[in-house]
């Protein structure tokens, strides 16, 4: 965690930033109580509450509040210099969280046991605004690891995304860096869940590289698995060949 | 005197032949020893978090339905950095004369952060939790009225041993992902 002096001018031109998250450090009897709160009285019923356990009437002095405001855990508001940590962890940009995602597959919810079904990963790479200490952030989240469990026990760890057959020039039930062939018929759920790198920057500044990985989970694919037999037929089948069936 | 002078200088001498060859001088501090960071497989990782952020919950609940008196069972399911906190936190709990019986309802839960590749040191997991089955008693046991909420919380959680235990949690303002 690096710490750098911030003078009472830029803190307070921080706080003037609207929009920034308010978080109170707090612990869960605290909030379940209904005492964990900005300051001030909670409700009507006549329980006075204060920031981080401090009671009325505590050192403070009748109900003076310590500390007005704090932002991701921390006091702010107070004077002179204070200490204030910049992110260099994923940790620290915990409240930007990667975009929704997707996954999807070839062909559509089914396959044919023993030839590869194709999966696809929406994930890219993208950035997340918001702020942080009360200024304008951005997180860019780089996904480096795609994990799928196919459900029937087996699962893949790959760096590609995966792409669709037509996108990657490959010809339909052919095997890519992202499919999968079942060895068994049934039904079977796919989940994928992506691990992502992280930049922070606030606006216009130089990336900085995050410590640690975000995880961020895509939609539960169904798949249908069925066995296949070959017949031989004596012409294509939309020719309305004999052996091509009903 | 001229004893301790001489055990003194002979200290001294000895320090300065303890000097390693080539290396860099150790700077003597009074700082304890840091402690080694304790990680779990990333394999399993996002489930030890889960586990982790319900037993915090469960285990605050029981204390606090008790009258957060007898607090012993926090010791095994947070950090013992975020203990001084909970403690803390029991203590204002009983000072105001109130005490929340029933546990919180978890809404929405999903582990965003992982730190660390191979394996991990720490996670951060979002929970949203209602308070409806949660009621504020005072020292009566009288029910007091308070309105049911919505919290969406940060929680971190860091490896102790072969699990997570709870680090640290926040009280987000803006509870919109709740609602999504």
């Amino acid at each position: 965690m690096r710490r750098v002096i911030v003078g009472v001018i830029s803190l307070c031109l921080s706080l003037g930033n609207a929009g920034a998250t308010l978080a109170l450090s707090c612990t869960a009897a605290q909030i379940n109580a209904g005492i964990c709160r900005e300051g001030g009285s909670s409700d009507g019923s006549g329980v006075n509450v204060w920031v981080d356990g401090q009671t009325p009437g505590g050192s403070s002095g009748g109900g003076t509040m310590q500390c007005p405001k704090v932002v991701n855990g921390r006091c702010e508001g107070s004077s002179p210099p204070k200490t204030v940590d910049l992110p260099d962890s994923v940790r620290d940009v915990a409240r930007f969280i990667p975009r929704p995602m997707t996954q999807s597959m070839e062909p559509v919810g089914w396959g044919v046991r023993g030839v590869p079904v194709n999966f696809v990963s929406s994930a890219r790479t993208h950035v997340v605004s918001g702020t942080l200490l009360g200024r304008p952030a951005e997180v860019r989240f780089i996904p480096i690891r795609y994990r799928r469990d196919f459900g029937d026990g087996t699962s893949m760890s790959t760096r590609e995304r995966g792409g669709s057959w037509a996108s990657l020039g490959q010809a339909a039930w052919s095997a890519t860096s992202t499919s999968h062939a079942y060895g068994t018929a049934g039904t079977f759920v796919v989940t994928l869940a992506v691990d992502y790198v992280a930049d922070f920057r606030f606006s216009a500044r130089s990336w900085t590289r995050l410590t640690g990985t975000v995880s961020g989970r895509a939609n539960q694919l169904t798949v249908r698995i069925a066995t296949a037999s070959t017949v031989l037929v004596d012409r294509t089948c939309p020719t309305s060949a004999i052996g091509c069936g009903g | 005197m001229i004893v301790r002078r001489v055990v003194l200088a002979s200290v001294v001498l000895m320090l300065t032949g303890c000097l390693p060859v080539g290396g860099s001088t150790p700077i003597p501090s009074d700082a304890p020893a840091p402690r080694a960071v304790e990680t779990v497989p990333h394999d399993g990782a996002v489930e030890l978090a889960v586990v982790a952020v319900r037993e915090y919950l469960d285990v605050s609940a029981a204390i606090s339905a008790t009258g957060g008196i007898d607090t012993s069972a926090i010791d095994d399911v947070v950090s013992e950095e975020w203990r001084v906190e909970e403690l803390a936190g029991f203590e204002a709990v009983r000072e105001l004369g109130v005490a929340p019986v029933g546990a919180p309802t978890v809404t929405k839960l999903e582990v965003t952060a992982l730190s660390g590749v191979s394996r991990v040191s720490e996670a951060v997991v979002e929970v949203c939790t209602s308070t409806t089955g949660v009621t504020v008693v005072d020292e009566d046991g009288t029910a007091l009225p308070v309105e049911p909420e919505i919290h969406r919380l940060t929680i971190f959680v860091v490896a102790r041993g072969d699990r997570f235990v709870v680090d640290g949690v926040e009280m987000m303002e803006d509870t919109t992902w709740c609602a999504e």
